[in-house]
């Protein structure tokens, strides 16, 4: 029997857009979020993050239930283990890479914090720009920036909207392996992404569309089985 | 855009230079009138000193207090979803439009030596320093909430929910993300605050008094001046003229350049 990573059956409702989905994720496996634009990605990962309120359902993450709507029980954010890599990467605009990089380390302790630092601003190429403020920086720095923040922390559940939509082609590669190196065994990811990379690659991939789940499983079974053109599309493009 | 079409018609133009002479000629008249000659003894004199004193004391403890008590308030108008909120706000804002002698009958009411309060503790707070300082923070709060309250709600709020997601609780969330994103703002609120603590006269006068070294400010100075000694009146009201330049020109980013 595999432990549950991320146990979702969730439905929340953001501006009047309905988002309600059921599906569950391994501990330590990745699952690829997939779908039209508006069909509910971010707000999903909103939602896991706590950063949305929940109508019903029940979301546990790593044996660790977060929502039970049933027993009104809602965990706030800071008390998920979680990290996020935003979609506009959000980086504290007053503080520099390395203090950015060091704003979860804070709350969620690790030996040698400033070693961490150092090593994850390594992986990502940005050690050179440590203390560079996010306005010195480029579009695709300021994702490498925001993905060291969120790696670091080494979370439960790493939830990242599109980390590398604005890094250059040549270096997706060595950050999707930036990401695993800095993954432990326990970590769950939920990656939001437009990428047949990580879609590819991913061990489960869900694909959204209009709030509703309309496709869970694992990548190269979709590909084969899907009846949605655009996710056979994906699973099957390559470079 | 090329300038060839007329943006503005003549007659709005027309009217507009009545506008802004009507604003321009009594400032213009203070520095051709002011007896420059002796301007230096007038603001020298032991009165004009002590209202100096008194209004830079008051003045900066109404700034220091209202970015105490009002930044906290902006805070709530333009972040919680409490209820009551509409009502909140027409409580901070309602100093900007009383009359200030209103706001310092209120403060009688409210502190004075006969209001409940008073009567309970034995003291009110009227014809004292303290007296002025709350009426000066009262009067020039609200032009510190409505200007941090207006800055964030142009501070993405997401900033503050991914430093919740990073661990961060509501406490820490406000104070090294919030708080610092709104400096900028704070400063030019407490600017804006400091000026009208400044200027303040109507409620200070009501419930503060008009006690030598204790509650006259430079602009009830003035107004005493005004009776015995005209020349002294203009001359401290070329101080506050040239304060009040400063202000502006410290603040011009934010409002004048646009």
């Amino acid at each position: 029997m595999t432990t549950s990573g991320l146990s979702v059956d969730l439905k929340t409702t953001v501006n009047d857009f309905v988002l309600a989905c059921e599906f569950e994720v391994p501990v330590g496996a990745s699952l690829a979020v997939v779908g039209p634009n508006g069909s509910g990605k971010s707000t999903l990962l909103s939602a896991l993050a706590g950063l949305v309120d929940v109508d019903r359902g029940r979301v546990v993450i790593s044996g660790h239930v977060v929502v039970d709507s049933t027993k009104d029980l809602v965990v706030a954010p800071e008390k998920r283990s979680v990290a996020i890599v935003p979609q506009k990467s959000l980086l504290f605009p007053h503080m520099t890479v390395a203090e950015n990089v060091a704003f979860g380390l804070r709350y969620r302790p690790v030996e040698d914090a400033e070693s961490a630092i150092s090593n994850v601003l390594k992986d990502v190429g940005l050690d050179r720009f440590r203390d560079r403020k996010p306005g010195q920086l480029s579009g695709g720095q300021q994702q490498r920036a925001s993905l060291a923040r969120a790696l670091v922390v080494q979370p439960n559940l790493l939830l990242a909207d599109e980390p590398l939509s604005n890094v250059d082609a040549d270096s997706r590669h060595s950050l999707r392996s930036v990401m695993d190196q800095w993954r432990p065994p326990t970590q769950t990811q939920v990656i939001v992404t437009h990428g047949h990379h990580h879609a590819q690659a991913a061990d489960l991939l869900v694909g959204l569309e209009a709030g509703r789940v309309a496709a869970f499983g694992e990548p190269r079974q979709l590909a084969n089985d899907t009846k949605l053109d655009w996710l056979r599309d994906l699973l099957r493009a390559s470079d | 855009m090329s300038s060839s079409i007329r943006a503005v018609p003549r007659s709005v133009v027309a009217v507009g230079i009545v506008g802004v002479t009507v604003l321009a000629v009594p400032l213009a008249a203070i520095i051709f009138e002011a007896p420059w000659a002796e301007v230096g003894s007038h603001l020298g004199s032991a009165e004009t000193k002590s209202a100096i004193r008194v209004s830079m004391i008051v003045s900066f403890s109404a700034a220091a207090l209202s970015v105490l008590l009002g930044v906290p308030l902006a805070f709530i108008l333009a972040r919680s979803n409490i209820r009551g909120k509409a009502l909140l706000r027409t409580v901070i804002t309602v100093p900007l439009v009383l009359p200030p002698v209103v706001t310092g009958v209120a403060l009688l009411a409210g502190f004075g030596r006969r209001s409940v309060l008073g009567q309970l503790l034995g003291f009110g707070l009227s014809n004292s320093m303290t007296g002025a300082i709350l009426a000066a923070t009262i009067v020039a709060m609200p032009f510190l909430v409505l200007s941090v309250e207006g800055s964030l709600h142009s501070i993405d709020p997401d900033y503050e929910r991914v430093a919740a997601a990073f661990g961060a609780p509501p406490l820490a969330r406000w104070w090294r993300i919030g708080l610092p994103l709104s400096r900028s703002a704070i400063l030019a609120g407490a600017v804006l605050a400091w000026a009208r603590a400044l200027g303040e006269f109507g409620a200070t006068i009501t419930f503060a008094g008009n006690i030598a070294g204790v509650s006259r400010t430079l602009p009830l100075e003035i107004a005493v001046a005004l009776e015995s000694d005209p020349g002294r009146a203009t001359a401290v009201s070329l101080l506050m003229l040239g304060v009040s330049l400063v202000v502006l020109v410290t603040l011009r980013d934010r409002w004048i350049r646009r």
